[in-house]
Protein backbone atom coordinates (compact mmCIF):
# COMPACT_ATOMS: atom_id res chain seq x y z
CA UNK A 1 0.00 0.00 0.00
CA UNK A 2 2.87 2.23 0.94
CA UNK A 3 4.55 1.90 -2.32
CA UNK A 4 1.24 2.96 -3.95
CA UNK A 5 1.76 6.38 -2.05
CA UNK A 6 5.40 6.79 -2.97
CA UNK A 7 4.31 6.13 -6.61
CA UNK A 8 1.68 8.77 -6.61
CA UNK A 9 4.12 11.09 -4.86
CA UNK A 10 6.27 10.17 -7.44
CA UNK A 11 4.10 11.58 -10.35
CA UNK A 12 3.54 14.34 -8.75
CA UNK A 13 7.26 15.55 -9.77
CA UNK A 14 7.14 13.81 -13.55
CA UNK A 15 3.23 14.11 -14.60
CA UNK A 16 1.24 16.39 -12.71
CA UNK A 17 -2.17 16.05 -14.46
CA UNK A 18 -1.98 13.08 -13.64
CA UNK A 19 -1.09 13.07 -9.72
CA UNK A 20 -4.30 15.40 -9.61
CA UNK A 21 -6.31 12.61 -11.52
CA UNK A 22 -5.12 10.17 -8.60
CA UNK A 23 -5.89 12.30 -5.93
CA UNK A 24 -9.37 12.76 -6.42
CA UNK A 25 -10.09 9.53 -8.02
CA UNK A 26 -8.59 7.90 -4.52
CA UNK A 27 -10.34 10.12 -2.59
CA UNK A 28 -13.84 9.97 -3.97
CA UNK A 29 -13.31 5.87 -4.20
CA UNK A 30 -12.09 5.53 -0.63
CA UNK A 31 -15.01 7.89 0.38
CA UNK A 32 -17.63 5.77 -1.18
CA UNK A 33 -16.60 2.59 -0.25
CA UNK A 34 -16.27 3.67 3.14
CA UNK A 35 -19.35 5.66 3.50
CA UNK A 36 -21.20 2.10 2.26
CA UNK A 37 -19.38 0.51 4.62
CA UNK A 38 -20.17 2.66 7.87
CA UNK A 39 -23.60 2.44 6.15
CA UNK A 40 -23.77 -1.40 6.81
CA UNK A 41 -21.88 -0.71 9.95
CA UNK A 42 -24.49 1.67 11.92
CA UNK A 43 -27.60 -0.41 10.29
CA UNK A 44 -26.52 -3.20 12.51
CA UNK A 45 -26.82 -1.19 15.81
CA UNK A 46 -30.27 -0.78 14.90
CA UNK A 47 -30.83 2.88 14.78
CA UNK A 48 -33.79 4.04 12.36
CA UNK A 49 -31.22 5.65 9.45
CA UNK A 50 -33.91 6.48 7.19
CA UNK A 51 -36.14 9.75 6.46
CA UNK A 52 -38.16 11.31 9.81
CA UNK A 53 -39.91 13.84 10.81
CA UNK A 54 -38.28 16.80 11.12
CA UNK A 55 -38.73 19.72 13.68
CA UNK A 56 -38.64 22.15 11.23
CA UNK A 57 -41.17 21.21 8.99
CA UNK A 58 -44.17 22.50 10.60
CA UNK A 59 -42.46 25.86 9.41
CA UNK A 60 -41.94 25.41 6.42
CA UNK A 61 -44.65 26.99 3.52
CA UNK A 62 -47.56 25.06 2.13
CA UNK A 63 -48.28 23.79 5.94
CA UNK B 1 6.39 6.98 12.11
CA UNK B 2 5.23 7.35 8.32
CA UNK B 3 7.42 9.14 6.53
CA UNK B 4 5.32 11.67 4.09
CA UNK B 5 7.18 11.84 0.57
CA UNK B 6 6.59 15.17 -0.56
CA UNK B 7 7.22 17.41 2.67
CA UNK B 8 9.47 15.52 3.73
CA UNK B 9 7.73 15.59 7.49
CA UNK B 10 8.11 12.80 9.83
CA UNK B 11 5.01 11.79 12.04
CA UNK B 12 2.81 9.00 13.68
CA UNK B 13 -0.23 7.69 12.16
CA UNK B 14 -2.70 7.95 14.96
CA UNK B 15 -2.53 11.93 15.01
CA UNK B 16 -3.75 11.94 11.69
CA UNK B 17 -6.79 9.13 12.60
CA UNK B 18 -7.56 11.51 15.75
CA UNK B 19 -7.50 15.01 14.14
CA UNK B 20 -9.66 12.88 11.01
CA UNK B 21 -11.90 11.78 13.61
CA UNK B 22 -12.36 15.19 15.46
CA UNK B 23 -13.12 16.91 12.36
CA UNK B 24 -15.59 13.99 10.90
CA UNK B 25 -17.54 14.52 14.13
CA UNK B 26 -17.88 18.33 13.82
CA UNK B 27 -17.96 18.70 9.88
CA UNK B 28 -20.98 15.95 9.68
CA UNK B 29 -22.77 17.84 12.59
CA UNK B 30 -22.51 21.31 10.84
CA UNK B 31 -20.84 21.49 7.68
CA UNK B 32 -17.65 22.84 9.50
CA UNK B 33 -14.23 21.42 10.10
CA UNK B 34 -11.45 22.02 7.42
CA UNK B 35 -9.59 24.62 7.52
CA UNK B 36 -10.06 25.81 10.86
CA UNK B 37 -9.39 22.43 12.55
CA UNK B 38 -7.16 20.45 10.18
CA UNK B 39 -5.04 23.23 8.64
CA UNK B 40 -3.77 24.40 12.01
CA UNK B 41 -3.35 20.66 13.38
CA UNK B 42 -1.50 19.58 10.55
CA UNK B 43 1.09 23.00 10.63
CA UNK B 44 1.16 21.93 14.51
CA UNK B 45 2.13 18.40 14.00
CA UNK B 46 5.11 19.62 11.46
CA UNK B 47 3.25 19.96 8.02
CA UNK B 48 4.67 23.07 6.34
CA UNK B 49 1.28 25.28 5.61
CA UNK B 50 0.82 24.79 1.69
CA UNK B 51 0.87 21.27 2.47
CA UNK B 52 -1.44 21.32 5.15
CA UNK B 53 -4.20 23.28 3.54
CA UNK B 54 -3.16 20.47 0.17
CA UNK B 55 -4.25 17.81 2.26
CA UNK B 56 -7.01 19.16 3.97
CA UNK B 57 -8.48 20.16 0.74
CA UNK B 58 -8.24 15.76 -0.39
CA UNK B 59 -9.44 14.41 2.71
CA UNK B 60 -12.26 17.17 2.84
CA UNK B 61 -13.32 15.99 -1.10
CA UNK B 62 -13.60 12.00 0.52
CA UNK B 63 -15.47 12.81 3.86
CA UNK B 64 -17.74 15.29 2.62
CA UNK B 65 -18.97 11.85 0.02
CA UNK B 66 -19.56 10.49 3.81
CA UNK B 67 -21.15 13.15 5.59
CA UNK B 68 -23.72 13.87 2.50
CA UNK B 69 -24.05 10.18 1.58
CA UNK B 70 -25.77 10.10 5.62
CA UNK B 71 -27.97 13.71 5.14
CA UNK B 72 -29.70 12.46 2.10
CA UNK B 73 -31.23 9.62 3.39
CA UNK B 74 -31.89 11.94 6.54
CA UNK B 75 -33.42 13.81 3.64
CA UNK B 76 -31.43 16.70 4.49
CA UNK B 77 -29.84 17.88 1.34
CA UNK B 78 -31.59 19.82 -1.38
CA UNK B 79 -29.01 18.63 -4.39
CA UNK B 80 -31.28 21.54 -6.65
CA UNK B 81 -29.79 23.95 -4.31
CA UNK B 82 -26.17 22.51 -4.37
CA UNK B 83 -25.81 22.45 -8.05
CA UNK B 84 -26.92 25.93 -8.73
CA UNK B 85 -25.02 27.13 -6.02
CA UNK B 86 -21.77 24.88 -7.68
CA UNK B 87 -21.88 27.42 -10.50
CA UNK B 88 -21.03 30.69 -8.59
CA UNK B 89 -19.01 28.88 -6.33
CA UNK B 90 -16.60 28.31 -9.13
CA UNK B 91 -16.71 31.62 -10.52
CA UNK B 92 -16.55 33.06 -6.87
CA UNK B 93 -13.63 31.05 -6.12
CA UNK B 94 -11.74 32.09 -8.98
CA UNK B 95 -12.25 35.63 -8.84
CA UNK B 96 -11.12 35.54 -4.74
CA UNK B 97 -7.90 33.79 -5.71
CA UNK B 98 -7.27 36.27 -7.98
CA UNK B 99 -7.58 38.75 -5.44
CA UNK B 100 -5.67 37.46 -2.84
CA UNK B 101 -2.87 36.63 -5.26
CA UNK B 102 -2.84 40.65 -5.77
CA UNK B 103 -2.68 41.30 -2.02
CA UNK B 104 0.32 38.71 -2.13
CA UNK B 105 1.58 40.72 -4.60
CA UNK B 106 1.35 44.12 -2.03
CA UNK B 107 2.61 41.93 0.80
CA UNK B 108 -1.16 42.58 2.34
CA UNK B 109 -2.66 38.88 2.15
CA UNK B 110 -1.21 37.84 5.87
CA UNK B 111 -3.43 40.24 7.97
CA UNK B 112 -5.84 40.99 5.40
CA UNK B 113 -7.06 37.55 4.90
CA UNK B 114 -7.13 37.34 8.98
CA UNK B 115 -9.29 40.94 9.61
CA UNK B 116 -11.70 39.28 6.97
CA UNK B 117 -11.58 35.77 8.86
CA UNK B 118 -11.98 37.49 11.89
CA UNK B 119 -15.17 39.80 11.05
CA UNK B 120 -16.81 36.63 9.72
CA UNK B 121 -16.44 34.45 12.51
CA UNK B 122 -17.31 37.06 14.84
CA UNK B 123 -20.82 37.61 12.65
CA UNK B 124 -21.24 34.65 12.27
CA UNK B 125 -20.85 34.02 16.09
CA UNK B 126 -23.29 36.89 16.96
CA UNK B 127 -25.68 35.85 14.57
CA UNK B 128 -26.13 32.13 15.63
CA UNK B 129 -25.99 32.57 19.32
CA UNK B 130 -28.73 35.71 18.69
CA UNK B 131 -30.75 33.31 16.84
CA UNK B 132 -30.53 30.78 19.96
CA UNK B 133 -31.10 33.19 22.76
CA UNK B 134 -34.01 34.73 21.19
CA UNK B 135 -35.49 31.12 20.73
CA UNK B 136 -35.22 30.69 24.10
CA UNK B 137 -36.89 34.00 25.09
CA UNK B 138 -39.46 32.65 22.90
CA UNK B 139 -40.09 29.83 24.53
CA UNK B 140 -39.98 31.39 28.01
CA UNK B 141 -42.65 33.88 27.20
CA UNK B 142 -44.90 31.32 25.32
CA UNK B 143 -44.27 28.59 27.58
CA UNK B 144 -43.43 26.18 23.37
CA UNK B 145 -40.43 24.81 22.06
CA UNK B 146 -38.71 26.64 19.52
CA UNK B 147 -36.73 23.89 17.69
CA UNK B 148 -35.69 26.14 14.33
CA UNK B 149 -35.68 29.35 12.93
CA UNK B 150 -37.20 28.88 9.23
CA UNK B 151 -36.71 32.19 7.35
CA UNK B 152 -35.74 35.71 8.35
CA UNK B 153 -36.60 39.67 6.98
CA UNK B 154 -34.13 39.39 4.58
CA UNK B 155 -34.90 36.03 3.03
CA UNK B 156 -38.59 36.30 2.33
CA UNK B 157 -38.05 39.97 0.86
CA UNK B 158 -35.24 38.06 -1.26
CA UNK B 159 -37.59 35.05 -2.27
CA UNK B 160 -40.00 37.63 -2.50
CA UNK B 161 -38.60 39.53 -5.41
CA UNK B 162 -36.56 37.06 -7.08
CA UNK B 163 -39.40 34.32 -7.43
CA UNK B 164 -40.95 36.64 -10.32
CA UNK B 165 -37.34 36.22 -12.68
CA UNK B 166 -37.32 33.23 -14.49
CA UNK B 167 -36.01 30.72 -14.29
CA UNK B 168 -37.77 29.61 -11.10
CA UNK B 169 -37.57 26.33 -9.39
CA UNK B 170 -39.53 24.64 -6.82
CA UNK B 171 -37.19 22.83 -4.02
CA UNK B 172 -38.66 19.77 -2.90
CA UNK B 173 -36.79 19.30 0.68
CA UNK B 174 -37.91 22.79 1.84
CA UNK B 175 -41.00 23.27 -0.40
CA UNK B 176 -40.59 26.55 -1.21
CA UNK B 177 -39.86 27.91 -4.87
CA UNK B 178 -36.40 29.76 -5.22
CA UNK B 179 -34.97 31.77 -7.93
CA UNK B 180 -32.02 30.11 -9.74
CA UNK B 181 -30.20 33.43 -9.17
CA UNK B 182 -30.18 33.92 -5.64
CA UNK B 183 -28.35 30.65 -5.66
CA UNK B 184 -26.00 31.50 -7.82
CA UNK B 185 -25.87 34.94 -6.00
CA UNK B 186 -24.96 33.14 -2.76
CA UNK B 187 -22.48 30.60 -4.34
CA UNK B 188 -21.00 33.71 -6.05
CA UNK B 189 -20.16 35.40 -2.42
CA UNK B 190 -19.19 32.28 -0.19
CA UNK B 191 -17.11 31.49 -3.31
CA UNK B 192 -15.60 34.62 -3.50
CA UNK B 193 -14.62 34.84 0.49
CA UNK B 194 -13.40 31.14 0.03
CA UNK B 195 -11.02 31.82 -2.61
CA UNK B 196 -9.40 34.59 -0.88
CA UNK B 197 -9.34 33.12 2.66
CA UNK B 198 -8.34 30.26 0.88
CA UNK B 199 -10.54 28.17 3.13
CA UNK B 200 -13.41 25.61 1.79
CA UNK B 201 -16.34 27.33 2.21
CA UNK B 202 -18.39 25.84 4.62
CA UNK B 203 -17.83 28.50 7.40
CA UNK B 204 -19.65 30.85 4.88
CA UNK B 205 -22.22 28.66 3.24
CA UNK B 206 -24.29 27.44 5.62
CA UNK B 207 -25.01 31.10 7.43
CA UNK B 208 -25.45 32.15 3.91
CA UNK B 209 -28.22 29.37 3.42
CA UNK B 210 -29.97 29.97 5.95
CA UNK B 211 -29.79 33.86 6.54
CA UNK B 212 -30.28 34.54 2.55
CA UNK B 213 -32.25 31.33 1.08
CA UNK B 214 -34.00 31.15 4.69
CA UNK B 215 -33.29 27.26 4.61
CA UNK B 216 -33.68 25.13 7.95
CA UNK B 217 -30.62 24.55 9.46
CA UNK B 218 -30.50 21.07 9.23
CA UNK B 219 -30.71 21.83 5.30
CA UNK B 220 -28.74 23.97 5.13
CA UNK B 221 -25.74 22.07 6.97
CA UNK B 222 -26.68 18.85 4.27
CA UNK B 223 -26.62 21.06 1.02
CA UNK B 224 -23.58 22.40 2.15
CA UNK B 225 -21.85 19.11 2.60
CA UNK B 226 -23.53 18.14 -0.68
CA UNK B 227 -21.25 21.28 -2.55
CA UNK B 228 -18.31 20.35 -0.77
CA UNK B 229 -18.19 16.86 -2.72
CA UNK B 230 -17.66 19.19 -5.90
CA UNK B 231 -15.73 22.46 -4.54
CA UNK B 232 -13.45 19.42 -2.48
CA UNK B 233 -12.49 17.31 -5.61
CA UNK B 234 -11.45 20.38 -7.29
CA UNK B 235 -9.46 21.74 -4.90
CA UNK B 236 -8.33 18.11 -4.39
CA UNK B 237 -7.17 18.20 -7.99
CA UNK B 238 -5.88 21.29 -8.37
CA UNK B 239 -3.63 20.95 -5.24
CA UNK B 240 -2.68 17.38 -6.06
CA UNK B 241 -1.92 19.23 -9.92
CA UNK B 242 0.57 21.20 -7.68
CA UNK B 243 2.07 18.08 -6.11
CA UNK B 244 1.09 19.61 -2.58
CA UNK B 245 -0.57 16.49 -1.66
CA UNK B 246 0.48 14.24 1.26
CA UNK B 247 -1.90 11.27 -0.17
CA UNK B 248 -1.34 9.07 2.59
CA UNK B 249 -1.97 11.55 5.43
CA UNK B 250 -4.90 12.09 3.58
CA UNK B 251 -5.98 8.56 3.38
CA UNK B 252 -5.38 8.32 7.17
CA UNK B 253 -7.52 10.89 7.99
CA UNK B 254 -10.13 10.19 6.04
CA UNK B 255 -10.37 6.48 7.54
CA UNK B 256 -11.05 8.35 10.98
CA UNK B 257 -13.18 11.10 9.39
CA UNK B 258 -15.41 8.62 7.73
CA UNK B 259 -15.87 7.11 11.63
CA UNK B 260 -16.64 10.67 12.77
CA UNK B 261 -18.69 11.92 10.46
CA UNK B 262 -21.67 9.04 11.10
CA UNK B 263 -21.79 9.69 14.60
CA UNK B 264 -21.79 14.09 13.59
CA UNK B 265 -24.30 13.13 11.15
CA UNK B 266 -26.31 10.82 12.62
CA UNK B 267 -26.78 13.46 15.92
CA UNK B 268 -28.23 15.80 13.92
CA UNK B 269 -31.25 13.75 13.63
CA UNK B 270 -31.34 13.76 17.63
CA UNK B 271 -30.97 16.89 18.03
CA UNK B 272 -33.02 20.67 16.79
CA UNK B 273 -31.96 22.70 14.56
CA UNK B 274 -31.32 25.51 16.75
CA UNK B 275 -28.83 23.75 19.09
CA UNK B 276 -26.76 23.32 15.92
CA UNK B 277 -27.06 27.30 15.58
CA UNK B 278 -25.56 26.85 19.48
CA UNK B 279 -22.85 24.71 18.44
CA UNK B 280 -21.87 26.59 15.41
CA UNK B 281 -21.62 29.66 17.46
CA UNK B 282 -19.37 27.85 20.18
CA UNK B 283 -17.25 26.89 16.90
CA UNK B 284 -16.90 29.85 15.56
CA UNK B 285 -15.67 31.53 18.40
CA UNK B 286 -13.02 29.22 19.06
CA UNK B 287 -11.74 29.72 15.04
CA UNK B 288 -11.96 33.63 16.16
CA UNK B 289 -9.53 32.86 19.24
CA UNK B 290 -7.28 31.25 17.31
CA UNK B 291 -7.00 34.02 14.48
CA UNK B 292 -6.31 36.29 16.71
CA UNK B 293 -3.49 34.35 18.23
CA UNK B 294 -2.11 33.93 14.65
CA UNK B 295 -2.89 37.79 13.92
CA UNK B 296 -1.07 38.44 17.01
CA UNK B 297 1.67 35.89 15.63
CA UNK B 298 2.24 37.60 12.79
CA UNK B 299 3.25 40.97 14.61
CA UNK B 300 6.49 39.57 15.92
CA UNK B 301 7.17 38.50 12.29
CA UNK B 302 7.32 41.56 11.28
CA UNK B 303 10.67 41.88 12.54
CA UNK B 304 12.77 39.81 11.06
CA UNK B 305 10.67 38.27 7.99
CA UNK B 306 11.78 40.59 5.01
CA UNK B 307 15.45 40.42 6.09
CA UNK B 308 15.60 36.39 6.64
CA UNK B 309 14.01 36.28 3.35
CA UNK B 310 16.56 38.64 1.75
CA UNK B 311 19.42 36.52 3.39
CA UNK B 312 17.34 33.22 2.28
CA UNK B 313 17.44 35.16 -1.47
CA UNK B 314 21.43 35.56 -1.45
CA UNK B 315 21.48 31.95 -1.22
CA UNK B 316 19.20 31.07 -3.95
CA UNK B 317 16.09 30.43 -1.85
CA UNK B 318 13.26 32.17 -3.27
CA UNK B 319 9.12 32.62 -3.24
CA UNK B 320 7.21 29.64 -1.65
CA UNK B 321 10.41 27.59 -0.67
CA UNK B 322 11.42 31.17 0.87
CA UNK B 323 8.19 31.36 2.82
CA UNK B 324 8.35 27.96 3.89
CA UNK B 325 11.43 28.35 5.55
CA UNK B 326 10.16 31.60 7.66
CA UNK B 327 6.81 30.40 8.37
CA UNK B 328 8.04 27.28 9.62
CA UNK B 329 7.26 26.40 13.18
CA UNK B 330 8.99 22.55 12.72
CA UNK B 331 12.02 21.57 14.60
CA UNK B 332 13.17 21.46 10.96
CA UNK B 333 12.60 25.12 10.17
CA UNK B 334 13.52 26.76 13.74
CA UNK B 335 16.82 25.23 12.68
CA UNK B 336 17.14 26.81 9.19
CA UNK B 337 15.90 30.18 11.00
CA UNK B 338 18.72 29.59 14.39
CA UNK B 339 21.14 29.79 11.09
CA UNK B 340 19.78 32.63 9.36
CA UNK B 341 18.88 34.42 12.16
CA UNK B 342 21.87 33.46 14.86
CA UNK B 343 24.71 33.10 12.73
CA UNK B 344 24.17 34.73 9.74
CA UNK B 345 22.61 37.83 10.52
CA UNK B 346 23.51 37.68 14.35
CA UNK B 347 20.46 39.21 15.60
CA UNK B 348 19.31 37.91 19.15
CA UNK B 349 16.21 39.93 19.10
CA UNK B 350 15.18 38.37 15.80
CA UNK B 351 15.52 35.01 17.59
CA UNK B 352 12.95 36.39 20.63
CA UNK B 353 10.74 37.54 18.18
CA UNK B 354 10.72 34.51 16.29
CA UNK B 355 10.07 32.53 19.29
CA UNK B 356 7.36 34.36 20.30
CA UNK B 357 6.23 33.72 16.69
CA UNK B 358 5.71 29.79 17.53
CA UNK B 359 4.51 30.51 20.98
CA UNK B 360 1.20 32.30 19.59
CA UNK B 361 1.01 30.08 16.70
CA UNK B 362 1.34 27.43 18.61
CA UNK B 363 -1.03 28.63 21.55
CA UNK B 364 -3.73 29.40 18.61
CA UNK B 365 -3.35 25.94 17.44
CA UNK B 366 -3.83 24.13 20.91
CA UNK B 367 -6.77 26.46 20.86
CA UNK B 368 -8.53 24.71 18.25
CA UNK B 369 -7.32 21.49 18.94
CA UNK B 370 -8.95 22.09 22.71
CA UNK B 371 -12.37 23.43 21.14
CA UNK B 372 -12.69 20.57 18.70
CA UNK B 373 -11.56 17.93 21.73
CA UNK B 374 -14.77 19.50 23.73
CA UNK B 375 -17.23 20.30 20.58
CA UNK B 376 -16.51 16.67 19.95
CA UNK B 377 -17.05 15.62 23.42
CA UNK B 378 -19.98 17.75 23.49
CA UNK B 379 -21.84 16.22 19.94
CA UNK B 380 -20.98 12.22 20.55
CA UNK B 381 -23.00 13.10 24.20
CA UNK B 382 -25.86 14.33 22.59
CA UNK B 383 -25.69 11.57 19.86
CA UNK B 384 -25.57 8.83 23.06
CA UNK B 385 -28.45 10.84 24.97
CA UNK B 386 -30.40 10.60 21.55
CA UNK B 387 -30.06 7.12 20.70
CA UNK B 388 -30.92 6.08 24.45
CA UNK B 389 -34.16 8.30 24.16
CA UNK B 390 -35.14 7.00 21.51
CA UNK B 391 -34.58 3.23 22.56
CA UNK B 392 -36.42 4.41 25.60
CA UNK B 393 -39.52 5.53 23.18
CA UNK B 394 -39.88 2.11 21.33
CA UNK B 395 -39.37 0.04 24.78
CA UNK B 396 -42.07 2.42 26.11
CA UNK B 397 -44.38 1.75 23.10
CA UNK B 398 -43.76 -1.87 22.75
CA UNK B 399 -44.77 -2.15 26.23
CA UNK B 400 -47.80 -0.23 25.40
CA UNK B 401 -48.68 -2.23 22.99
CA UNK B 402 -48.32 -5.24 24.79
CA UNK B 403 -50.72 -4.40 28.00
CA UNK B 404 -52.88 -3.68 25.08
Amino acid sequence: MYEYFEWVAGLAKTNRMMSGLLVVVTMSGMGTILALAADLVIRLTGINLGNYKKEFEDQLPGQ
Amino acid sequence: MLYMPLSGVEMAWWPLLVIGFSVGVVGGYFGLGGAWLVTPALNIFGFPMVYAVATDMAHVAGKSIVSSFRHWKFGHVSAAIAVFMLIGTFSGVEVGAQCLMWLNKKGLAGPVVRYIYMAILLGMFYLMLKDYLSARKVEKETGQAVKDIVGNKLSKWINETLKEIPPVFHCKVTRMRLSLWSCVFVGIVCGFVAGILGIGGGLLRVPALIYILGLPTKVAVGTDLFEVMFSGAYGGFTYGVKGKVELIAACIMLTGAAVGAQFGTVCTKYVHGIIIRLVYAIACLFAFSSVVLKQVAWFYTQSYDKAVKALLKADGITGDKASIITGSITPGGKEKMHHYIMEVAKKPEWWADYQMNILYTNIGGVVVLLGACGLTACILYMLFQGIAKERREIREAQSKAAGV
